[in-house]
Formats: C-alpha cells, structure tokens, sequence
C-alpha cells in the first residue's frame, strides 16, 4: 500500500468516519427532538387556545349575565334589552325572566328554558349541545347553542337570562390563533361538528355537509393524519372543558418538520465541512511528509537500482526521516566507494585472469615448441622430428604469437574486447581435434568429432580457446589413465550451440566436478592438471553470457559442455 | 304567471336542447334572495324580483323611434316593424291594453296616469327579450333557462335569509349573493375561492318623515328628529363601520315638544335594517320617543309606502336626480312620490333644475333625513369568472359569469 493510499486511509478512518457517524447520530438525534419539541409545541398551543376559548365563553357567559342583571332591575326592561343587545350580532332571541319564571323582556318565541330553569334558578349556568340545524332546503346554515345564565344579584338569584349564541362568534379567537407559517386551528363540537377553521378556506365547511367525527378519533391517538381536506397533518388536541369541544391545532407535516430539515441540513452541513476541513487540514500538513516519503523512497530505488551517485537534496522536515535520509546518502556514498574498489579489483582479478589464462596458454606452444626443438637438435636428421617441428612451427607458432598480442592489447588497453563474429562449431572443433591429434604431447588419445549446430556470433579466439582447453584437459585426463578417447561433440541448444567434450579418463568425484565447475579450484599441475585453462573457459562463458556444465563418473569418464548464446552481449569487455 | 309568446317557448325549447356546458352538463348557477321573490311580472315586482327580472326583460329602448304621453296612455312610434310582438309581449305594473296602431306603432294604456309615467320613464322597458325567460316561479323559488347558447344554461333563484345568504355562498350551497351588506363583507376575508365585487354606492339608507301624520306634521319636529339621530354609531352598527354613516343635521336652538311614541316601518329579512332601527330605537328613547320597530315583508312594505302609510319608514334613497322625483308633489307629471310631500318651491326648483335649492327645501322641511351610505356587495363562488360590474338596483350582470371551474 503506498503511503498516499494508507494516508488517505487513515484519514477516512481517523476523520471521516468519525465525523459522519457524529453527524448521522446528532442529526437524528437532533431531528427526534425537534419533532417531539413541535409537537410539545402544538400541544401547549391547543391547550392555550382552549384556554382562550373557554375564557371568550365565559365572556359571552358573562356579558350575558351583565345583560340579564341589567334587564331585570331596569324600568324598562324591553327597552334595556333592545339597547343592550344591539350590538350584540350573534345573540340573538334573548329572553330575560325573573325568579318566577315571568318573561320580562324579549320574544315569548325565545328559546325555551323549560329544560335549563330549575338549573339557572338554582345558580347554574349551562350550555346546550351545539344545534346543527339539520339537512334540507330550508335550514338555517347557523349552528348554534342556547345558553341560560342565572341573573343573581345582591348575592341571590334573582332571575335567568337565556339566548341563542350564534357559533359565529367563536371563530375571532380561532381566526387569530396561527400555527407557525402555514397551520391553523380547528374548533370541533363533542360530535365531531366543525364550529370553526383558521384557514378561511376551510371555513367553508363549517356551513357545508363536513363529516370531521374520524378527525376526532385520529387526534386522540395518532401522530399524523390526513384532514378531509386532503392535507397531511401533524394534529395536537386539547379540550375546552365547559362544553367538551376540541381545539385541534393542525401543522402541515412538510412545515412542522421544515425546521427539523433545515437543522439536519445545517447539521449534515456542518459535518461535511468539518470532514473537509480536516482533509484540507490533513493535506495540508502531510503533504510535505508524503513527499518527502516518496523522494526517500524513488532515492532508494535508484540506489537498488545500482544508481549510486544520486543524493538527497532536500532533506525532511520530520526528524527521522532526515536521519533516513542522511544515512542512506552516507550508505549510498560508502557502496559507491566500495563498488569502485570492488570493480578495481576486479579489474584486477579479471585482468590477473585473463593474463593467467594467457598464461596457461602460452605454456602449452611454449611446451610444443620446446619439445620439438629438442627431439630435432637432439637428431637432426630425424624426419618423424623435423615433421613435428614443422608442424609445430606451422601451427603453435601463430597461436603463440596470437597470446603474445592478447598479453600486449591487455597490458596496454586493460581489456580485451569481445570481437564477435560468426563462428561454424562444427569446423571450429573438427580444427581443434586436428590440432590436438598433431600434438605429440596427446599421442596414444583419440580425437573424434561429431554433431552440428548452427552457426552463433562469438569471439571466435576466445572460444576456440576455451574449446581446446576443454579437449586438452580431457586429453590430459587420458593421458594419465593411460590412455582414452576425447569427444568433441556440437549440439544446438536452446537456441545456442553447446560444445560437448568428453572423455574417458577416469572420471572424477563429485567434490571436485563442483569445485572445477564454481572457479573455487586452485590447483597445479601435480594435483589434477585442471587450472588456469578451466578459468579462460569460466571467464569466455562469462562473458559470451554462456554457461560452464558437466558431469562426471568416478573410474569412468567426465564431460564437460560450454554452452553459448547465438548473440554475444553488446561489446562486453573482459 | 307571465305569458310567455310562443317565439319565446321555441327560444326555450331549443336551449333546452342545445345548450350545454363547457364540461358537457348544464350549467346550473344558484343565486339567493333576500327579499321576496313573489310577483314576477315587471311593474309591479320589487326588490329581489324586480332585480331578478331584469334577466328576462330587456330595455327596449332601441326599439323606440318616439313615444308621446297622454295621461294614461303612451304612444310609441318603434325602429321596427314589430308593433304586433311587442304589443303581445309587453308586461307592466297596472297594464290595461295595448293596441296595434300600425306595423311599427303600438299604443299602451294603463290602469293610472302614475303607472304610465313611471313606464314612460322607464325607456319603455317591459319587453321580455331579454338573456333569461322565466320558466317556473314561487314565492321560494325561481328557474331561469337561457333563451339562447350561453355560458350560463339556467339561474335558479332561491329565497333566503341575510343571515343564511353568506353562510349559503360558504357552504357552495348557492353560487351568487348578488346583494349583500357591507357588514357582512368581513366574512369573507381571506376567502380566495369567493369573489366580493363592492357595488358602487349609489344612495344611501334614509329615513322618510311622514308629513301627513299628525304627530310628524310640524316640520320643526322633524327636524329635531333628524338631529336626534347619532349617525356615526348607527352607521357602525348597520354598515360595520363609522364613516358609512352621513353628517348629521345641526341641532335645532329649542327643541320641541317631540311624540311620546313614533312607529318605524322597515323590509324585514335586512340585518342591517333591522341594527339600524334598534339603534334609532335606542337614541330616540334618550329624547323620550318610544319607537315601535315594524319590520314588513316586501309586499306589505310597498305596498305601505306607496299608499304613505307609515310614520317613520326606513328606505333607500338614491343621490341621483332621478330621486329628487321622489318630493314632486303628488300630481306633479314627473313625480314619482312615496312621501305625499308637496311643495310648490321644491316643484319650481326641480323645473328650474336648482337641485342645490330643492336641497335647501328638503333640509327645511325635511321629508326624509339621510342616515348612512347604502354599501353593499356582491359575493361570487370563485368557479365563474367574468369581467361583471354588479348594480344595485339589477341582476342584469350575472347573465354575464361564465364557468371557469367545476361548481
């Protein structure tokens, strides 16, 4: 995971997740309260319309009373009636009687108090149910009630004033009473009667056919509820008690919860600043360290890379990191020194290698040479000598000269090319079996030859030397078993050549195939004869990009296989 | 019963057939009366039904080359050759006869010389041609058809209260008030779905003084009387606000003796009329008159004033010049009298067209005191629409609604 994602990651977890859980959980909890506080507030306002309700009956109860009491000691009752009922639009057929129930003033075709006089006698004032006239052409659209107040004065009853209330006269506190933007209040009779509306809209049903009973029921228990208007509603009920008549104040659901919106909005709004803030925040103050991060990280890539010279320019603000920093310029700085002294060396070692393998090869026309030159001093006229040394002259002498130009190219440009070229493995080892079958050294071991293989682009020099080394050291092995045969095989493989060499001679164990394979070998001549030459074959495989293998049996015979590619590496050099 | 011609019952015939609404049924409009809708024919039909007939009848005077008057017959020269329909179809208050004197002449004679002035003034009106042709009638209940294709197929006119009218208009048990009181005009405040149309006011509410009665006979009583009254509290009371109410009359320097009693004669079934009258009930008491309220029903209220039969009557009273007619003594050609008030110089400032002193004369003798401007309004049910200017003296402009909603 790379530092930007786990950065990114941590944030969403540490921020983000935090946040927005707070934010669902305010904001719900926020929103449950707010809906119970409006509806704890439609409840307190139906309770305080009730109130106003019960108070505005009383009033009417009252100026009622004040009318009767004023009637009855007026001298002129009729006329005191008429002058204090003028006024008065929605009381109508009021009748003033006195504690013998004698009509005093108003029409004999008043309101009846057979039902209400013992009770308005006895001190008590009552209502009527409310009177819905009932359907029909000829009705009268006014629902109204009969009230009956006692007249007491001094103390003691002294009469009874009784009149019909048109219900009109209740909708001035229900028209003033406002629930928020848009709710209004509602004034239902015990039997479900609409007596008022807030909205003047609505009111139109009060006179109209409006069954409002299932309105009743849905107050007493549900939380929201569709009007016959068609509206959804939050409703909250009180009861005006003297007549139980129910105060229904109605808040559209979509306006008593638009508060509630507007606040998870502004919450949901608040929360999501707060996450950006903390991202911004957050980016603000890691950007620096995850760049520094990733430069620490791309300077070490470069150093895997095996890119040493690179530095770290601009060092981290944050502590650790600029100590990773300075240690990894002084690690890098510390592998380039020892990287240059290890090629030094190398040079060196591959140099010293090169020139010991030259080494090793001069030896063997060197060796020629000498022989031949003593088996001909030795008898001038021997002709089986002058054909060897012939023979030598013609080919070690040149071979001689080529390792004395290698030696000198090396000593003088420190390496020897790789000078690539195409080489034909058939002829190349048929022409080093024919070499080695003309070497007196090798008398008594055959040389045979066979396979072919394609031709592949190699240093020719190089490989035949590797090659003849090869044969030489399996000759070698004969040699000392007394004599054997040398294979000079040609294969491809894999798309390269491999030259096969084996022999005969005895084999040897496994320790020592492995040593001989690794380069971990040194030996001398006394030990196994396997030396120096093997080393110019592990270096031409090295540098061909081949491979050195082999295998061997103990008592039996070896072979050993160089394999090359069919190109060189671009120019490697030695 | 009128006598429709049989033009009009083919006229009805085929609207019956024909004509529909913009939604396929019949367009009902219902519209309420508050006075009585008994005697449906021109002439001799008042308030409502007077109103009301002005949907049936047309003002023919388009028709009208010429008229000349002779007593109690009137000789009318028409554009058009249709003395012989319209002789037929004439309908007036006291009618006697028409005859046919030619293709386009037609001679009209009534019962008495006032009937064939008032129809003589009337631009000869009495020719049902017009919107509506008058199907069924009651006292309760009338039923308008349109004659020909309209936006409105029938008017049902139904008898109700002031009281009920507006609560009827709320129920959308009836679709028109053509005529209600300002004081009930709050009622309909922030009611969008009911256009109120205010009728321009045009007169006002007045208190006609007997002269003949001896109790009223001394126009210095009158005057008192008229100064008695407190106009501005009247006015709140009958027309919901003070400043309805007209000047009130200066004082006299010495009151004098008034009546110990006095009766009020006013149209029953007219809240305002009736808060009116308790509160000149009230204010009069204060001067010692006991006032005796007479609510009437139509007929009997016209009826009485027509015959001055009244000591106090409570009436409207134009401000036009039309209403100064109303104080030509009685056999003067051009009265129009309800009060039997006569006087000569009233009689010579009228001819002389001295209305600012026929003012002067009325104040001095006062017949009859202004109380408070006569507001009222129309109240529609917002489904007809139409660009209408409610009168108040005709429901001529609701053969001008048209459906614009479902009812």
């Amino acid at each position: 995971m790379r530092i930007r994602t786990y950065g990114f990651v941590l944030l969403i977890l540490v921020a983000v997740v935090p946040l927005v859980a707070f934010g669902i959980l305010a904001t719900r909890s926020a929103g449950d309260a707010a809906v119970d506080e409006v509806r704890a507030g439609n409840q307190r306002l139906a309770d305080s319309i009730a109130e106003r309700i019960e108070a505005y009956l009383d009033s009417s109860r009252q100026r009622l009373a004040l009318i009767g009491a004023a009637t009855r000691y007026a001298t002129d009752a009729p006329a005191m009636l008429q002058a204090l009922t003028v006024d008065a639009r929605y009381l109508r057929e009021v009748v003033v009687i006195d504690e013998g129930g004698e009509l005093l003033a108003g029409s004999a075709d008043g309101p009846s108090l057979a039902d209400q006089l013992d009770q308005a006698l006895a001190g008590t004032s009552s209502w009527s149910a409310v009177h819905k006239a009932p359907a029909g052409e000829q009705r009268s659209f006014a629902h109204t009630v009969t009230v009956v107040e006692p007249v007491i004065i001094a103390g003691e009853v002294r009469g009874a004033v009784a009149a019909v209330l048109d219900l009109v006269d209740v909708w001035s506190p229900i028209n003033q009473a406002r629930v928020g933007a848009g709710g209004f209040v509602r004034l239902l009779s015990r039997d479900g009667v609409l007596l008022a509306h807030g909205h003047p809209e609505e009111r139109r049903h009060v006179f109209a056919e409006s069954d409002q009973a299932a309105l009743l029921t849905a107050a007493e228990g549900e939380d929201t509820t569709v009007t016959p208007e068609g509206n959804e509603v939050i409703l909250a009920a009180a009861e005006v008690s003297s007549l139980g008549w129910k105060v229904l104040v109605e808040q559209s659901v979509a306006e008593a919860l638009d508060g509630v919106q507007t606040m998870k909005r502004q919450l949901a709004l608040l929360s999501a600043m707060a996450v950006v803030l903390a991202m911004v925040i957050a980016w603000a103050l890691g950007r620096r360290t995850v760049a520094d991060v990733e430069r620490l990280e791309r300077h070490t890539r470069r150093l895997a890379r095996g890119d040493l010279t690179g530095r770290n320019d601009a060092r981290p603000r944050i502590a650790e990191l600029r100590t990773l920093s300075v240690a990894l310029d002084r690690m890098a700085e510390s592998l380039d020194t020892l990287h240059r002294e290890a090629r030094a060396k190398e040079r060196v070692t591959t140099f010293g290698r090169v020139a010991a393998g030259l080494t090793h090869d001069l030896r063997q026309p060197i060796e020629a040479l000498r022989m031949s030159i003593e088996t001909t001093l030795a008898d001038p006229d021997d002709e089986a000598a002058m054909e060897i040394f012939r023979w030598v002259s013609e080919h070690e002498l040149p071979k001689l000269s080529g390792y004395l130009e290698d030696l000198r190219r090396l000593a003088t440009e420190g390496d020897l090319a790789v000078e690539a070229a195409a080489v034909e493995p058939a002829s190349m080892v048929e022409e080093i079996a024919s070499e080695l079958r003309g070497a007196p050294k090798w008398r008594g071991v055959e040389f045979e030859t066979s396979g072919a293989a394609p031709s592949v682009r190699a240093d020719y020099r190089l490989v035949r030397r590797a090659v003849f080394n090869l044969a030489a050291n399996a000759a070698d092995a004969c040699v000392r078993n007394r004599g054997g045969t040398v294979e000079l095989r040609v294969r491809e493989h894999d798309g390269g050549v491999m030259f096969d060499v084996a022999d005969d001679g005895g084999g040897m164990e496994p320790e020592l195939l492995i040593r001989v394979l690794e380069g971990d070998f040194h030996s001398t001549k006394r030990t196994s004869g396997i030396g120096l030459g093997l080393g110019v074959v592990r270096h031409v495989a090295e540098v061909h990009q081949g491979r050195l293998m082999g295998e061997s049996q103990p008592g039996e015979g070896s072979r050993l296989s160089l394999w090359l590619p069919p190109e060189p590496p671009s120019q490697k050099r030695l | 019963m009128t006598r429709p011609s049989l033009a009009v019952l083919l006229l009805i015939a085929s609207c019956r057939s024909s004509c529909e609404s913009h939604s396929g049924e019949p367009v009902l409009v219902r519209v309420s009366a508050s006075t009585g809708l008994d005697a449906p024919e021109l002439g001799s039909a008042s308030g409502s039904a007077g109103y009301a007939l002005d949907l049936v009848y047309d003002i023919a005077g388009e028709l009208v080359l010429s008229s000349v008057r002779d007593g109690r017959r009137v000789v009318v020269e028409l554009k058009e050759p249709r003395a012989a329909e319209l002789a037929g179809a004439v309908q007036f208050r006291s009618l006697d006869r028409t005859e046919v004197l030619g293709p386009s002449r037609l001679a009209v004679n009534f019962a008495d010389e006032s009937s064939a002035a008032v129809y003589d003034s009337f631009d000869h009106a009495g020719v049902p041609i017009g919107p509506f042709a008058l199907v069924e009638h009651d006292s309760d209940r009338w039923l308008l058809e349109r004659r020909a294709a309209g936006p409105i197929d029938a008017i049902e006119i139904v008898h109700t209260t002031r009281q009920d009218e507006w609560r009827r208009l709320m129920a959308r048990d009836i679709d028109v008030v053509p005529l209600a009181p300002a004081m009930y005009r709050a009622e309909f405040a922030g009611v969008d779905s009911i256009r109120v149309i205010d009728i321009p006011p045009k007169g006002d509410t007045a208190l006609y003084l007997s002269v003949t009665t001896p109790e009223l006979r001394d126009p210095a009583v009158r005057r008192a009387l008229a100064a008695a009254i407190r106009r501005g509290p009247l006015a709140r009371v009958a027309c919901g606000e003070a400043s309805c109410g007209r000047p009130d009359p200066p004082e006299p320097m010495v009151w004098p003796p008034l009546p110990e009693s006095l009766s009020l004669t006013f149209l029953a079934g007219d809240d305002s009329f009736l808060a009116a009258a308790q509160v000149l009930a009230v204010q009069l008491r204060e001067r010692g008159i006991e006032l005796a309220l007479e609510p009437l029903p139509l007929d009997a209220f016209t009826r009485r004033g027509l015959a001055y039969d009244y000591q106090l009557i409570m009436a409207p009273l134009g401000r036009d010049d039309w209403s100064y007619r109303r104080f030509l003594s009685p056999e003067h050609p051009d009265a129009l009298s309800t009060t039997g008030y006569a006087n000569p110089s009233y009689d010579a400032a009228i001819g002389d067209g001295d209305f600012a002193r026929a003012d002067q004369i009325l104040a001095e003798d006062m017949p009859v005191t202004r109380l408070h401007e006569l507001r009222r309004f129309a109240a529609v049910d917002g489904w007809l629409c139409g660009e209408v200017e409610p009168q108040s003296s005709s429901w001529r402009w609701i053969a001008d609604l048209e459906p614009c909603g479902e009812p």
